[in-house]
């Protein structure tokens, strides 16, 4: 069975919402719209994060305390790889003990 | 460049489930050149390993990718309105890595566009990389979910979210997104639950700012 033409629809629509949305802001928006669009990047990153902390691989302890040092790793101005790798250094670490 | 190690892992990962799934090696690069979207890509894979039919796959994946018209908005709204390069170059390759990424850039530079084509560029060449890398020598690597590499996605997105999240109302709002998101998944797909609770929870932000502002 070919994928083909699925994937090309996906791609296709992928394509119109990530250069449409560009066009669209371009017109004058209402203020409290403009408000909108400020809280999105918060909102969508909260949702893209949480589920896979409170149900993926390893342990909750190591997710959550992972999460924690990459959010204070950034916090302190330090680069996001810094961050990354302290959030999987305590994420093995509590699995390991666990 | 400064994401790589978060999305290297998740590309390599996608591309051996699309290959056990029966993705042939050309559908498989193909999805990531064309699609180039991590979330999406897990969609699709995990979607047509569980038999669901090609409609219901596009229809829940191109849900969860309607975000981008939003990331589209957010940041043509910090751009100058003669910015070059045009803005929808850079968009074609916009990731949830490169919006973050341009929006931590917007806080404290100009030339917006440029910075957001080379960062979905550089991210877009990785992603492709890996991918190939993933058909080539699947077999031959450490299963990424099995040594836990999984984890950095939900890390990659706690890195973004952070230097958001400076005010009460913004965490506020990020902690109204992780609840809605945790309760409309015990219904809907992901797929079609984040882009509630992301527009949820920027409305939310939205209704309380304004009720401030009164």
């Amino acid at each position: 069975m070919s994928y083909l033409p699925m994937i090309f629809v996906i791609a296709a629509a992928t394509l119109a919402a990530r250069v449409g949305g560009f066009h669209l802001a371009r017109r004058s928006l209402p203020p409290t719209f403009d408000r909108f669009l400020a809280w999105v990047a918060v909102a969508a990153f909260a949702a893209l994060a949480v589920p896979d902390i409170v149900d993926g691989p390893g342990t909750v302890p190591g997710r959550v305390l992972g999460a924690i040092a990459a959010a204070v790793v950034v916090g302190r101005s330090l680069p996001y790889w810094a961050a990354l790798l302290s959030g999987m250094v305590v994420f093995w670490a509590i699995g390991a003990v666990a | 460049m400064p994401l790589w190690p978060g999305v290297v892992p998740f590309a390599v990962a996608i591309a051996v489930a699309a290959r056990a799934t029966g993705f042939s090696s050309v559908e498989t690069q193909l999805l990531s050149l064309t699609v180039f979207a991590g979330a999406a890509q897990a969609t699709i894979v995990s979607m047509t390993a569980s038999g669901a039919a090609a409609v219901s796959v596009a229809f829940t994946t191109i849900l969860l990718n309607l975000r981008h018209l939003l990331y589209g908005m957010v940041l043509r709204r910090l751009m100058d309105p003669h910015e070059r390069p045009r803005p929808e170059v850079g968009g074609a390759v916009l990731t949830d890595e490169g919006f973050g990424l341009t929006i931590q850039h917007a806080r404290e530079h100009r030339g917006i566009s440029a910075f957001m084509l080379g960062s979905g560029a550089s991210l877009y060449l990785i992603w492709n990389l890996a991918t190939l890398a993933g058909i080539l020598f699947g077999s031959a690597l450490p299963d990424p979910e099995k040594i836990g590499l999984a984890f950095l996605f939900p890390l990659t997105f706690i890195a973004l979210l952070r230097p958001l999240v400076e005010t009460r109302l913004a965490v506020g709002v990020a902690v109204f997104a992780a609840v809605l998101m945790l309760v409309l998944t015990q219904f809907l797909s992901g797929g079609v639950a984040l882009p509630l609770a992301s527009c949820g929870a920027a409305l939310f932000g939205t209704v309380v700012e304004t009720r401030a502002r009164r």
